[in-house]
């Protein structure tokens, strides 16, 4: 998905937010403080020590684990060849700086879906 | 498991950021240390022109004066026998065979300071109190191939490569922002150049050892000089000079000793 329609997305979720009572829509402020996140801060996370600090800060604690593995691996074993899984981890990961916007727009617009989703579901007031 | 369960969601989140930056530096900065830059260091220093090894002799010729050192009351005849001892000491070749090293002693004097050091392309100069220090010969030959020692392993242009390299690299991973990162520049250097400094000192010990095992069958005369150091070292602060960088005496004595050994082979 490009940016711009990632920004219709937003703009759809922003009409939705727009029409709920104050009560939910306090709660839903609430929520999004807390779970949107920063595209600098991945960014600077991902070009960190390039380990893949990036996939903790969306919660992807999985791939985070994966990629720390992989590194302390590669680091231990470095004159055994480890540095060559240093190189295709870095390969892998550093990609995503330059898509850091993007994916944390993404992200961002998930998390507004996933709290107008709770909104709805749970019936929050 | 329950601190884990009460943390939020972006508690865990920076708690796993957290941990994973410190493992990872930690192990990146042992493997730095202790693999990346001994390798590195070695291959560049051995890269390097042989002008530039010559430069730095020269040099470091030029500026002994400026340390205070006077020329030598050694009598000719000393000095020509002393010079006889170095150059039947000389090895045929360096650790580094595309290195050729021309190895030369000097003499100098230096506010009675009993010292020898190496300089990187073969120059090795002895103090007159160095050599009234010692007994014989058998402990001159040791505190020269210490010297020795040192130049055929390259110390010299090796240790002035890892200083580069991690001034270098905290530079580059700090950046030009403070006066800490500046600190921390600094502090790093001298730290690990003193380690690497320990290191070559240790390695140099050996290399004399070895020599002494296959010249008289024991590594006797090494460990003498050593404690005949100490003494000087623990009767005035000042004679510290050629050992700040160094092991503290006794454990070279007692790695000489425990190692001995694995010198006659």
């Amino acid at each position: 998905m490009d940016m711009q329609a990632l920004q219709a997305e937003e703009e759809q979720l922003r009409q939705e937010i727009a029409k709920l009572p104050d009560e939910q829509k306090q709660y839903y402020y609430q929520q999004e403080k807390l779970k949107v996140k920063d595209p600098d801060t991945y960014a600077v996370l991902n070009w960190f020590v390039v380990v893949g600090l990036h996939h903790f800060y969306l919660g992807k604690f999985g791939r985070g684990a994966i990629n720390i593995v992989l590194i302390l691996l590669g680091l231990a074993f470095l004159e055994l060849g480890g540095w060559i899984v240093l190189i295709l981890v870095f390969l892998l990961e550093l990609p995503q700086l330059f898509f850091s916007q993007r994916i944390v727009y993404r992200y961002n617009n998930q998390v507004m879906a996933s709290i107008l989703d709770e909104i709805h579901n749970k019936g929050i007031s | 498991m329950s601190l884990l369960q009460n943390l939020t969601d972006q508690q865990k989140q920076w708690s796993a950021i957290i941990i994973s930056t410190v493992l990872v530096l930690t192990l990146a900065t042992y493997k730095f240390i202790y693999t990346v830059l001994p390798y590195s260091s070695e291959a560049i220093a051995q890269s390097l022109p042989q002008s530039i090894y010559e430069a730095l002799d020269e040099s470091g010729i030029e500026s002994l004066s400026d340390h205070q050192m006077l020329d030598t009351q050694l009598t000719a005849e000393q000095q020509a026998h002393y010079s006889q001892l170095f150059q039947a000491l000389v090895p045929e070749q360096s650790e580094h065979a595309e290195l050729t090293k021309t190895y030369q002693l000097l003499f100098r004097s230096w506010e009675e300071k009993p010292n020898a050091f190496a300089l990187a392309n073969g120059t090795i100069v002895i103090t007159d109190e160095m050599i009234s220090l010692l007994n014989d010969d058998k402990q001159v030959q040791a505190v020269l191939l210490h010297e020795i020692g040192h130049v055929h392993h390259n110390h010299v242009v090796e240790s002035m490569v890892k200083v580069s390299i991690v001034s270098v690299t905290l530079s580059i991973l700090l950046g030009d922002i403070s006066a800490v990162a500046d600190i921390l520049v600094s502090g790093a250097s001298i730290g690990i150049g003193a380690k690497f400094s320990r290191d070559a000192e240790t390695q140099a010990d050996e290399y004399a050892a070895a020599r002494l095992v296959a010249l008289h069958g024991d590594n006797q005369a090494m460990v003498e000089v050593l404690q005949k150091l100490k003494t000087v070292s623990d009767e005035n602060a000042n004679y510290t000079s050629w050992l700040s960088s160094h092991p503290a005496l006794d454990e070279r004595v007692t790695h000489l000793n425990n190692h001995v050994h694995e010198f006659s082979h």
